[in-house]
């Protein structure tokens, strides 16, 4: 039973699929003309931003944002061998000698790792950050309720039957004054 | 125990000064809407190592006392302004608590400055140290040596010679009378033991003593009063008319002139047998030869019939010379045969009617059988006897009671107010003029006796009825249906205000304040109530509720702008409602009254406000207010309290902002339920954002990677 809510729950916590808009088809379609034009970037960029493609493929969600880190600081370890191949002809030959070197495929990679790495670190520091500004944002939440309480009484709480005048009712009140 | 009232004096002998003007004085009591000045001081309670007591500027003495100016119970003593110039001393009169004086006629009794009438000099209140407690006090002038006669009668040996009563006693009488009379004021106590010598050097030959001190008639022997006012008890005579004032003269006139030595010694029953048997002037004349100047004013002044008893017109034509013959009295209806009722036969409905309430069980009987108004009807042929007698018929089958005793109490009443409709109403032991009804309250009230008499009176409209009767018997009712009307709404309702303390106090205009709690203290107006209620405080003895039920009633009745506005309050059982209205009337009282700080029933009140000040919703504004309150009190300043408190912008504010405080409180609340529901899951709690911000920077670390490639390359510095 319990296993059968969660799953509901999770199903419920799922984004629900959307297909792709308008925006998105044109972009694609961009993408595979550049993809022809420019075929051995492309050949490049895609052995290069592999990690990303796999982060992307395994997050959805608010979990999506790890692959764009993730994305962003690969495409900035691509960036350099890309301009590396522009300057060298952008050809296949080119692309296949930058793709044998290993020392580009580590760049490349590591720099998605540095992604990794960067995402992790933030949201281990920020969670943890807001985590202690949160309980500290309750202690004052309480201390102002308090010192509500205080000066209005325990009526300004809402929790007790109140007259047209904001008084708690007769009955109510003997049972406040035990109470307090 | 010690009275209350004891030592304070200084504070509560409020002065009636009647030199300054007596409708100041009435002023303050009736008619609370004029000016009205503070009430004057008493500078001290006693003096003289006790042997006089101060009262403002008169000195009473009370080891010196004036027998001869007693008036039944009321004690009389010698009393003196040791500032004033009047030589002559002064007479002041103690009135006892239960018998409620005639104060509120003082005033313009005085103003009729007649010098046959015993000259009053003020009215006051003062510590009677013997019962410790306050009394009213009339002071008069001491003008008098000894009465007429001490007796009601005449002895054998004294002799009035007719040329003496008619121009020394008829003549000065007669012209006070008249005054009285221009007035509309009632003596109630003409009586040869009340009429004085005059000291040497008057005006006038002889003064007509006291008739203020004790409720109208009370003091008056069964003698001097008629056939109806003798019926009532003494207490429940009620103010008459300048009628039975004459009526009086002339049984004073043939006491003196005629004494009839049967008289003497005759029991009160007897002597009213005797007057409705053969009527007044035959009763009290009987076998005397009377001077053929007197007989015609006798005849008329004794005159039983109302209507036809001579009048002041009539009398003053007799003492011009004008020789008037009194009419003869209406033959009185007398049946064909006799009725028998408790083994006495009666001849007319007059004397039944007098007879019907002792024997209550033959009352019933001979009622409910109809053998009453058989005789009526066909013996006596009475038609207007008859038509009351079906009135109180009809009256007494709605009449609805569990209690037999009680519905016999109510069919004596009512048959007996239908055969004589002049007599006093009878009501259990009751007999009772209109009236005099609220006189009788207040006795009652005052001795703690039983009420329920009086509650069951007003609640079946018995006196309604009686006026009812009377204006069918063509008898001038008082005009008095309104207020018996309010009476019997009063007690059927519990309020506080209403019940019998309300008709207590407009039947009885006379009457001081009766709260159990004022016992002791002699309370005029709301200024005396005030200043009590400072001297009980200041004793820590202040009243658990200081708007009582007493209070309430008499306030509202006296002086209702008071109080009116605040009887719902006064009626909740929301303690703030009932605190901030006494502190209300007080307040009001003590401006109406200019009266000085009363520090101490401030101190009292603000001691009480804890439930007024939890009217206020802020805290902080509830302690400024204190410390306002607070500081008014110490001043002795109520209405300094009241304005503290009873600000209109300040709750508006006070309401507005706790509004606000409530939505605070709830946006927080919602605020908190978030957090903490967040924070349970501390393994994602931030999550979100965190991935956001690493979006975010791992977006400017790329773009300066880029551009530092860019310009590595545009330098030609190719690092890889």
């Amino acid at each position: 039973m319990a296993k059968k809510q969660k799953e509901k729950d999770t199903k419920q916590a799922k984004p629900a699929r959307k297909g792709m808009g308008m925006a998105g088809r044109i972009l694609f379609i961009f993408l595979i003309f550049a993809c022809v034009l420019f075929r051995a970037t492309a050949l490049l960029v895609c052995v290069g931003m592999l990690p990303t493609i796999a982060a992307f493929m395994v997050t959805s969600g608010y979990y999506r944002a790890k692959a764009y880190a993730i994305g962003i600081l690969n495409f900035a370890g691509c960036t350099p061998f890309i301009l590396k191949l522009w300057g060298s002809g952008n050809d296949f030959d080119s692309v296949i000698d930058l793709l044998t070197d290993p020392i580009v495929i580590i760049v490349m990679y590591m720099s998605a790792v540095g992604g990794y790495m960067l995402n992790w670190c933030c949201v281990s520091f920020v969670s943890s950050l807001m985590y202690e500004k949160g309980k500290m944002r309750i202690k004052s939440i309480e201390k102002r309720r308090e010192e509500l309480v205080e000066r209005w009484g325990e009526e300004v709480t809402g929790s007790i039957p109140l007259d047209p005048d904001g008084f708690p009712l007769e009955s109510d009140k003997a049972s406040l004054r035990r109470k307090f | 125990m010690q009275n209350p009232a004891h030592s304070i004096l200084p504070d509560t002998a409020m002065t009636e000064n009647l030199d300054n003007s007596e409708q100041n004085a009435e002023r303050s009591d009736d008619n609370p809407s004029s000016d009205a000045s503070p009430p004057p001081r008493a500078q001290e309670t006693t003096g003289g190592n006790g042997k006089f007591i101060t009262m403002d500027n008169i000195q009473i003495y009370p080891d010196r006392p004036l027998p001869r100016y007693d008036n039944g119970p009321v004690k009389a003593y010698a009393a003196s302004d040791p500032k004033g110039k009047d030589k002559e001393g002064y007479v002041a009169l103690i009135c006892e608590p239960e018998l409620v004086p005639r104060r509120k006629i003082a005033p313009f009794y005085r103003e009729t400055g007649n010098t046959t009438l015993l000259r009053l000099n003020k009215t006051d209140i003062c510590y009677w140290n013997q019962t410790r407690e306050q009394r009213f006090v009339f002071v008069y002038h001491d003008l008098c040596e000894q009465p007429l006669l001490t007796g009601n009668i005449a002895p054998p040996d004294i002799s009035f010679k007719n040329s003496f009563m008619t121009e020394l006693v008829i003549r000065p009488i007669v012209s006070a009378l008249r005054e009285l009379a221009d007035k509309n004021m009632f003596h109630g106590n003409i009586r040869p033991s009340n009429i004085y010598y005059a000291k040497a050097g008057r005006d006038q030959p002889v003064i007509l003593g006291d008739g203020l001190s004790l409720p109208p008639g009370f003091s008056q022997p069964i003698l001097f009063e008629t056939i109806q006012r003798s019926h009532a008890d003494p207490v429940a005579k009620g103010p008459g008319s300048i009628s039975e004032d004459l009526y009086a003269l002339g049984v004073t006139l043939a006491t003196m002139m005629y004494p009839n030595p049967k008289l003497e010694g005759m029991r009160d029953e007897e002597i009213i047998r005797k007057k409705v048997e053969l009527g007044s002037y035959a009763a009290l004349t009987e076998g005397e030869r009377i001077s053929s100047s007197h007989v015609e004013l006798l005849r008329g002044l004794l005159h039983d019939d109302h209507e036809l008893r001579w009048g002041m017109e009539d009398i003053m034509g007799w003492l011009d010379g004008r020789r008037l013959t009194p009419q003869q009295p209406k033959k009185k209806k007398q049946a064909m045969r006799t009725l028998k009722f408790a083994d006495r036969k009666y001849i007319s409905a007059y004397p039944l009617a007098l007879d019907f309430h002792k024997y209550k069980e033959e009352a019933v009987m001979v009622f409910e059988d109809g053998k009453l108004q058989e005789w009526l009807e066909r013996s006596v042929d009475d038609k207007e006897a008859v038509e009351r007698l079906e009135i109180a018929q009809s009256s007494i089958n709605s009449y609805d009671s569990s209690s037999p005793a009680q519905k016999r109490e109510y069919l004596v009443s009512m048959v007996k107010t239908a055969l004589a409709p002049d007599l006093p109403l009878h009501y259990k032991s009751l007999d009772m003029m209109s009236e005099g009804i609220g006189y009788a309250l207040a006795k009652t009230f005052i001795l703690k006796h039983d009420l329920r008499p009086f509650h069951e009176l007003f609640d079946n409209k018995l006196p309604i009825s009686q006026l009812y009767m009377q204006e069918q018997a063509h008898i001038l009712p008082p005009k008095m249906f309104k207020t018996f009307e309010q009476c019997r709404q009063a007690v059927r309702q519990s309020r506080v205000s209403e019940g019998l303390e309300r008709c207590l106090y407009m039947l009885c205009p006379d009457v001081q304040c009766l709260s159990p709690r004022l016992e002791g203290f002699y309370i005029r107006n709301a200024g005396d109530l005030l200043i009590a209620f400072e001297t009980l405080c200041s004793k820590g003895q202040a009243p658990e509720n200081f708007i009582d039920r007493h209070v309430a009633a008499f306030l509202s009745v006296r002086d209702s702008q008071l109080i009116d506005s605040y009887i719902f309050d006064l009626n909740t059982s929301e303690k703030h409602r009932l605190i901030f209205a006494a502190l209300k009337i007080l307040a009001a009282s003590q401006k109406r009254f200019r009266l000085p700080p009363l520090p101490n029933v401030a101190k009292t009140l603000a001691e009480r406000l804890a439930p007024v000040y939890e009217r206020f919703h802020d805290r902080h504004m509830r302690n400024d207010i204190d410390t306002k309150v607070q500081k008014a009190a110490r001043d002795g300043d109520l209405n300094g309290m009241l304005s503290a408190l009873d600000n209109a912008e300040m709750k508006n504010k006070d309401f507005h902002s706790f509004r606000n405080a409530m939505i605070e409180y709830k946006n927080l609340s919602n605020e908190h339920k978030q957090l903490t529901n967040g924070l349970q899951h501390k393994a994602t709690f931030g999550r979100v954002r965190g991935h956001n911000i690493s979006v975010i920077v791992s977006a400017i670390l790329a773009t300066i990677l880029v551009v530092l490639v860019i310009l590595a390359r545009w330098s030609g510095n190719s690092f890889i």
